[in-house]
């Protein structure tokens, strides 16, 4: 139970951190944006509530000052500057950290009432001219079940005052009809009448009895909503439901979500690609068919399509399901950037944009990482020192840009500061001195491609191994890790300028079921989707018909041919011939192989460069063990 | 009168007050099956609505009165209504 609370916790507290926290970012430029001190009030005000149910004191003590804060600007009674905005973002900041801490040890580090205490009197310390503070407006729940029946916007664009007005029982016998009182309120928007209690069964009911409960939302001013039920004022109450500002409206307006667990829509995934495999294997039993009855195979083809229809139009719905903001999977780099750059006591901007773009969630899960490791190398071996920066004619802030961007199928994500840029000839030469290449090598080597060999292993620019990013990982672990989500690396660098990291990722990491053959001293991977069926059989089965071979499978003559011979091999001789049969149009095709491997689910990428004009290869994928397999595309590979 | 059965349908007219409930609640208790039919109703007492509310019968037309039809039919509609809500 705890365990739960506190995952509920640990979600909501990553949610309302970036919100405070991006607020108060804004709010450094421009101290007194209304809408920005009021969306930080919220979350931390919401985020304070949350961690009082854990063993963590200190958080909320420090988001007790910083919200004390947020109030006092809200009313007016403090004008918020640079240094209090900062301020209050450090208290996010440690607030964070400590949120890290509770997941990772279940309790705060021994220092946090001290540094807690610290946080709180500089915030207070910029509250000098306190006054009490307004008690806080609560909306009732019943408020709260109203609104959330308002189905339009309306709310948006006036005021509004709801009302909820329990007659009492009697009431039907003093004269009193409800609904006609209700009636008379003008502008009305919603109105509902729910039982008091539940309804009897109606042959007990009373019919004199009274037993409903009359809520809505009217437009009109409270006044007028109030005269409506002056006679029965005891019985009602009011709340006034001011107009929502932009901001509040997107979120209400907002589609109605809820969480589900990862591993259910995985669940969905792997349901959903069994389906379709038996989906395909139902294509076979078309052109089986067709063989006896015409009619009967027609009817089966037009199932056939439909459920091919249907199962396309759930993979869809599937992989759209999977897609998350990438946002929440970066949050934590700017307190890291913050973090780190002082650390190295550089001054720097960091921005993020295009957050709202949407991927998978694995493909965001695997960003973090790499990413943070690429922040921390800009940071330490890009951005240079202010006083270097100013003597090279630069502003002595540095800027540190990530931005996603959906280009097509694939998410582009960039990474460019306007630090000192990479010495290529210093990349060569660290190259060669670390055997990665040769001189002669190296020479034919332009800056660009000289710039690539960051990636390679064993290679790190860093002089003197330090605090932060000379880690025993270097650049090729970040390569691997982008490569092994289906993705790739690439950098671009000017001298005196800056960097820029591209990393270009697919947007949809669903697996697809593989299996792995043999031909020959080569193991290629054939998706499931394309078999029809596996066979094994004796070479006196072959026989040769025309130019090639065929052999019989089930009353039917399926032409033969040898992979190794279709990837340019010469074949092995065997008396077990296996064969993989697959599909050509409407006639099945049977290819012998080797040996069966094992099945594997795994990321199909598709291929590039040299090998995308390969035909027959559908793309590669990477196994377990590191190997790389050809994936391929039967049909293409015997057309 | 306002409350009346045609053709086995409860028949609600005019301005159904709250007298009407006991009746309405008498011809549902003999047959919960009836339709109720509510085109020709101008008013209702909140009476007659409980009723409606705790038996549910099925309902047929929209009501006269602008108001019962954007805030009351839609509380009354069961899943059991026909969609198209004219007078059988």
């Amino acid at each position: 139970m705890m365990d739960e609370l506190l995952a509920q916790f640990l979600i909501e507290a990553r949610e309302l951190i970036p919100e405070a926290v991006a607020a108060l970012e804004r709010l450094r430029l421009e101290p007194a944006d209304k809408s920005q001190i009021d969306s930080a009030f919220r979350a931390v005000h919401t985020l304070k509530g949350s961690v009082a149910l854990f063993d963590m004191a200190p958080a909320g003590r420090v988001l007790h000052a910083a919200e004390d804060l947020l109030d006092r600007a809200r009313g007016g009674r403090v004008q918020l500057n640079a240094a209090s905005s900062s301020t209050l973002l450090a208290c996010m900041d440690r607030v964070d950290g400590w949120v890290d801490a509770i997941e990772a040890n279940g309790r705060l580090p021994h220092d946090a009432g001290a540094i807690a205490a610290r946080l709180v009197r500089r915030s207070g310390g910029a509250v000098e001219n306190a006054e009490p503070e307004d008690p806080i407006q609560i909306v009732p729940t019943w408020v709260e079940a109203i609104l959330d029946r308002e189905p339009n916007a309306q709310r948006a664009t006036s005021d509004m005052v709801a009302f909820r007005y329990v007659p009492d029982a009697a009431c039907f016998f003093r004269g009193d009809d409800p609904l006609a009182l209700v009636a008379a309120i003008p502008e009305m928007v919603v109105l509902t009448i729910q039982p008091l209690s539940p309804w009897p069964e109606i042959d007990v009911i009373d019919p004199f009895h009274c037993n409903i409960v009359l809520e809505g939302l009217s437009a009109a001013p409270m006044a007028a909503v109030q005269a409506a039920l002056r006679v029965v004022g005891d019985q009602a109450n009011y709340c006034a439901v001011p107009r929502q500002t932009d901001e509040i409206s997107t979120a209400s307006d907002a589609i109605r979500t809820f969480r589900v667990e990862e591993r259910r829509i995985d669940n969905l995934v792997d349901h959903v690609g069994e389906l379709a495999v038996v989906g395909n294997s139902l294509a076979s039993i078309v052109v089986d068919a067709a063989r006896t009855d015409v009619a009967l195979a027609q009817r089966l083809r037009t199932f056939q399509a439909e459920l091919d229809r249907g199962i396309l139009a759930m993979q869809r719905s599937v992989i759209a399901v999977r897609l998350v903001p990438v946002g929440p999977a970066v949050r934590r780099l700017p307190r890291l950037v913050r973090e780190i750059a002082e650390g190295l006591g550089k001054n720097v901007v960091f921005t993020i944009e295009g957050e709202s773009t949407e991927v998978d969630k694995a493909i965001a899960d695997t960003l973090f990482e790499p990413l943070l490791h690429l922040v921390r190398n800009a940071l330490d071996h890009g951005i240079e020192l202010p006083e270097r920066r100013v003597a090279a004619g630069k502003p002595a802030q540095g800027s540190l840009r990530l931005r996603f961007t959906r280009s097509g199928e694939q998410l582009h994500v960039s990474l460019s500061d306007d630090g000192a840029g990479i010495d290529s000839a210093r990349i060569k030469t660290i190259a060669i001195e670390r055997g990665i290449i040769s001189s002669e090598a190296s020479a034919l080597l332009d800056d660009g491609s000289a710039t690539q060999l960051i990636f390679a292993p064993g290679f790190s620019t860093a002089d003197q191994v330090t605090d932060v990013s000379g880690r025993g990982v270097g650049m090729d672990a970040v390569r691997r890790a982008v490569e092994a989500a289906g993705g790739r690396i690439e950098v671009e660098s000017q001298v005196g300028a800056g960097s820029n990291m591209m990393l270009v990722l697919p947007l949809s990491a669903i697996t697809t079921r593989l299996l792995v053959v043999v031909a020959g001293d080569d193991r290629y991977a054939i998706p499931f989707d394309r078999i029809a069926e596996t066979a094994t059989v004796t070479a006196g089965q072959i026989v040769p018909l025309g130019g090639g071979e065929a052999l019989v499978l089930r009353n039917a003559t399926v032409p033969l041919l040898h992979l190794s011979e279709l990837v340019g091999r010469s074949r092995t001789a065997s008396d077990r011939v296996r064969l993989v049969v697959t599909r050509m149009n409407t006639e099945r095709v049977a290819l012998a192989i080797d040996a069966f491997g094992e099945r594997v689910d795994s990321m199909v990428r598709p291929v590039s460069g040299l090998l995308a004009t390969v035909p027959g290869i559908a793309g590669t994928t990477l196994m377990g063990n590191g190997d790389v397999l050809l994936v391929l595309d039967p049909e293409r590979l015997i057309g | 009168m306002s409350v009346r059965i045609a053709n086995q349908i409860i028949v609600l007219e005019g301005r159904c007050r709250i007298e009407e409930a006991e009746m309405l609640l008498g011809y549902l208790l003999e047959d919960g099956d009836r339709l109720v039919d509510l085109s020709g109703c101008e008013t209702m007492h909140s009476a007659v609505v409980q009723i409606l509310m705790a038996a549910k019968p099925v309902i047929s037309g929209r009501p006269i009165d602008p108001f019962l039809c954007a805030h009351i039919l839609p509380l009354l509609e069961t899943e059991r209504s026909p969609s198209g809500g004219g007078p059988l």
